[in-house]
This record gives structure tokens, C-alpha cells and sequence, in this order.
């Protein structure tokens, strides 16, 4: 941990020099197409569907699809053995209340991972949403235990640097299964290893010999998360032919959702974002409309 | 350790303390319960036929769907009798297959139709099983070339975020028919499409393969109820 501003400086100008060294045709559509209109992955295939079968597979931008299958592979089996369990007695025993604290203690912390991330997307009615959030759930919601702020209409919206990358037209890069963590792509990726070391919570704990906390937070945030998507994953496993192949479309789906920040939940009693239905984000939400 | 460390350490620790002893402490935040009733009430104004048949279509599924008396069985009849009767199942067929539609013999057409029927009932009905008490509330609506898309959301019984559901609907002759479903932006029909494609390609790009993986899943689901 003690070289970790320096494996981060390192890392994180090596990926961005390898995003713009890779041939554009590589790196699936940066975020510019996704914002525009019928550049949906769904459109793309409706204008293709007819010419040839390989669209499919160059779309799905996996080059080292063996590699992550394998890492796949070893990923259900620790689910299954340790983190899965984990989830379910921590969902089971623990109250509904207390695992929603978790999570907004945990989104607490992270409060300047997303404000900078809100910043280097010049996205200031976020940034004033995440700083209201901040100071109202720190005081009036206890530390950060009480999401009081989404009872006020001031909803969490996160950001990481992956999306902040994205929004600056980095393009996914190709996709990456990690171990243990799950998917992601190169893109992603760097985010999260440099907002790892770049986390200011985490160097203060880290300059106070309180590293292992750092651990303590990661864990309880990942198993906060994967409680909350065993049923949904149970059910798709239980329902798909390849269920590597839908986890990967969805994990697409979902970043593709979570940097358009067009989650109509986001929007709910919100005049100033009601916008999202007129102008500027003119197909976000058609992913595909199939022929007549 | 330095003291300021154990101070911290400290703070640390009786943040963690807190974090339990509020949990025995705390009521149900009363704020929580207030939150989805005042935003269920703007919906229900002057609604278009689009949106007339998403918010029938969204209530007849929470009503049916999550009925607790009914078997499994009955749960994913039901689903399947929405499918036929509000979807276009061959569009979306069509949709999910993509480029490979065109290479299926019309016998492979129609057996995937009926298959990929029988996956999506069961799928929802597994999900469905495990609500309780949501509403569903159509929000608004756009068009686009012809196609409605229109927004709704469901209404989580204990609060916390509603979940967004944006539904494309097509009139058609026998009226309004869903094409495509987005649940908190993530499309199924694009998910299968991705996933199916995967298992052509797996199978020497052969949609025979995937049919055959299709009837063994099918039949698998058949024997084991639909959920597990």
C-alpha cells in the first residue's frame, strides 16, 4: 500500500495511453454514440442484422474470451463456497433497515470519490446533489447511516471513473472478467484501481496503520451489493443457456445505463432533469426496435 | 500507533458500535413510507391508449403474477397467457435471434417462437413470484416512428427507489402489442439476443445448436417447477 500512489500514478496514464493507441475499431462505441440518436448496441445490430453473423461477435468486443470464461469458471465456484453464503445470511439475519444503512454508509464514504468524479465531468447539478446528500445524511442521517437525503428528493446517483472516462470519450475497451471482483472491461478497470489508491478514506486509513479496514469496507460493500442480486441472479442462471454471455451483455447494458445517468428513477418529481425526455438524450431508452 | 491513530481507531470503532446499536434503536424510518405515496399520485391524469394498455398490462401482471396461493405451474400459465395475448412473440423472436432468423428454416422459426416462450415464463414468473405488495404506475410516454415507448415504474411496498420500466408498445391489428421490456435500463429481449448469438457461435453457428440446447433447458425448467 505504501507504493500506491505510485503504482497509480504509473497505471492509470499507461491505460489511457493504450485507449488512444488501440485501433478505434477495437474499442466498442465511446459514449458520444450512446448518447446519440439510435446508436443504441440494439440499433446497431437492427441496421447490421441482415449482412453477417460476425457482427455479433465482433460487438461483443471479448478478445480474450477463453482467459475470462476460464476466470468466469472460477468465480462461480468461490461464489458459490464463500461469497454467495456470506450474502445470504447477511441478508437473512441482519434487518432490512440495518443492511440499508450499510449501504448508505457506505455510499457516505465515498462521497469525494463521487464529487470528483462529478467534477471532472463538469456535471454540477450532480455535484450539488452529491455535496446536499453529504451534508444532510452526515448530520441529520447519523454518519451516513440514514439515507435521508432520498426521503428529501436528493437520491444517490453514482459515479465512478470509469463512467468519468467514458464521458470523456474513452471508449470500454475490451471486456475483462477479474477474479473475484466480476465483470468489467480495461476501461473500467483502471477506474477502479485508481480510485482503489486514489480514495482519500482509504489513505487516511492507510497513513494510520488502519489498512485492514480498508479491506473491511471493500468487503462489507461487496457483499452488501451481491445480497441484493441473489434472487435476480439465481433466477438468470437458472433460465440461461450461457449464462457467461448474459452477464456479459448485461454488465454492457448496465454501464451503458449507469454513464447516461438516464435512470428515470433519477428524474422522479425532478423538473430540471425532466428534460431527458425532450432534448438532449433524444433515444437513450429504445435499445432496439425490432423490423415490421 | 500513534495516539491520533488510536483516536481514530477509536472514532472508527464507535462508528461501528453506532452502526449496530442504531439498527435496535431505530424505528422503520417513518420518512421511507412517506416517500412512494407522494409520488404515486401525479401518474393516473389523461392517459393515451399506449399508455392505457402498459399500466393494464403492468397491474394484470403484479395482480396476477404474485398471487401467494397459486401453484408454480399456474403462475407460469398465467404468464404464459400474457405473453400471447399482449406481446408480438414473433417480433420479438425475430428480434432475439437476430441475423440468424433469416437462416432458420420456418419449422426452426416457429419451434424457437414456442421455446423462447416458454424460457421468458418462466423467467418471469420466477421473478414475480418474489414481489409482494409493489404497484405499478405508468409515468409518461414518447413516440417513436410509430412505436410508443412509455415509462412506468414499480412502487417498492417498504420504499426505497422505485424501479424504472420502460416498455415499447406497437398498434398493431389486434391493438396495442409489447415489443421490448427495460427494466431499470437493462433490455431482455437484448440480453437473449447476446447470449443466444454467443451459443450459435458456440455451436458451430448452427441455430439447430441452439434449439437443441433450448428444448433441454425448456424441459429441464418443465421438470423442476418454476422456482426453485
Amino acid at each position: 500500500m505504501r507504493i500506491a500512489p505510485l503504482s497509480c500514478t504509473l497505471l492509470l496514464p499507461a491505460a489511457l495511453f493504450a485507449a488512444t493507441l488501440a485501433p478505434r475499431a477495437a474499442w466498442s462505441a465511446p459514449v458520444d454514440d450512446v448518447r446519440a440518436p439510435m446508436a443504441m448496441p440494439g440499433d446497431e445490430f437492427v441496421a447490421q442484422a441482415d449482412v453477417s453473423a460476425d457482427v455479433d461477435m465482433d460487438d461483443d468486443n471479448d478478445p480474450l474470451e477463453g482467459l475470462n470464461r476460464g476466470i468466469f469458471e472460477f468465480n462461480l465456484v468461490v461464489d458459490s463456497w464463500v461469497i454467495k453464503p456470506v450474502a445470504e445470511v447477511y441478508r437473512d439475519v441482519l434487518p432490512q433497515e440495518a443492511q440499508d444503512s450499510v449501504r448508505s454508509f457506505m455510499r457516505n464514504l465515498r462521497t469525494p470519490v463521487t464529487l470528483a468524479n462529478n467534477l471532472l465531468q463538469a456535471d454540477m447539478d450532480s455535484a450539488g446533489n452529491t455535496v446536499a446528500r453529504f451534508l444532510v445524511n452526515s448530520t441529520i442521517g447519523i454518519l451516513g447511516l440514514f439515507d435521508v437525503a432520498s426521503d428529501l428528493g436528493i437520491p444517490y446517483r453514482g459515479e465512478d471513473l470509469g463512467q468519468t472516462l467514458a464521458v470523456w470519450g474513452i471508449g470500454d475497451g475490451p471486456y475483462l472478467m477479474l477474479p473475484i471482483l466480476g465483470p468489467s472491461n480495461l476501461r473500467d478497470t483502471t477506474g477502479t484501481v485508481a480510485e482503489w489508491f486514489a480514495d482519500p478514506v482509504n489513505l487516511a486509513l492507510d497513513n494510520n496503520d488502519l489498512e485492514w479496514l480498508i479491506y473491511v469496507r471493500a468487503g462489507l460493500t461487496g457483499i452488501d451489493a451481491r445480497s441484493r442480486s441473489i434472487d435476480v441472479l439465481d433466477e438468470l442462471q437458472r433460465t440461461s443457456l450461457d449464462y457467461y454471455a448474459a452477464i456479459r451483455s448485461l454488465y454492457r447494458q448496465q454501464r451503458a445505463n449507469d454513464i447516461r445517468n438516464s435512470r428515470p428513477s433519477d428524474d422522479q418529481g425532478r423538473p430540471n432533469l425532466s428534460d431527458a425526455e425532450t432534448s438532449s438524450l433524444p433515444d437513450d431508452i429504445v435499445s432496439f426496435r425490432p423490423s415490421r | 500507533m500513534t495516539f491520533v491513530a488510536k483516536r481514530r481507531l477509536f472514532a472508527a470503532l464507535s462508528a461501528a458500535a453506532l452502526l449496530a446499536g442504531a439498527f435496535a434503536l431505530a424505528p422503520t424510518p417513518a420518512h421511507a413510507q412517506d416517500a412512494a405515496p407522494a409520488q404515486a399520485a401525479p401518474a393516473q391524469a389523461a392517459q393515451s391508449d399506449a399508455s392505457k394498455f402498459v399500466q393494464e398490462l403492468g397491474d394484470r401482471a403484479i395482480l396476477e403474477l404474485t398471487d401467494k396461493k397459486i401453484s408454480d405451474e399456474e403462475r407460469v400459465n398465467r404468464m404464459r397467457a400474457m405473453l400471447k395475448q399482449s406481446f408480438d412473440e414473433v417480433a420479438v423472436a425475430r428480434f432475439v435471434l437476430g441475423t440468424y432468423w433469416n437462416r432458420a428454416t420456418p419449422d426452426e422459426q416457429g419451434e424457437f417462437t414456442k421455446l423462447y416462450e416458454t424460457l421468458v415464463s418462466y423467467t418471469y414468473a420466477g421473478l414475480f413470484k418474489k414481489y409482494s405488495g409493489e404497484t405499478f404506475q405508468v409515468l409518461r410516454e414518447r413516440t417513436v416512428d410509430g412505436d410508443t415507448v412509455v415509462y412506468a415504474q414499480i412502487n417498492q411496498p417498504a420504499g426505497g427507489q422505485p424501479i424504472p420500466i420502460e416498455m415499447l408498445v406497437r398498434n398493431g391489428d389486434g391493438g396495442y402489442r409489447a415489443v421490448d421490456i427495460k427494466v431499470e435500463g437493462i433490455s431482455m429481449p437484448l440480453t437473449h439476443r447476446k447470449e443466444y448469438a454467443s451459443v450459435i457461435q458456440r455451436n458451430q453457428g448452427q441455430v439447430s445448436g441452439l434449439i437443441k440446447i433450448l428444448r433441454e433447458k425448456a424441459a429441464q425448467l418443465e421438470k423442476g417447477g418454476a422456482a426453485n
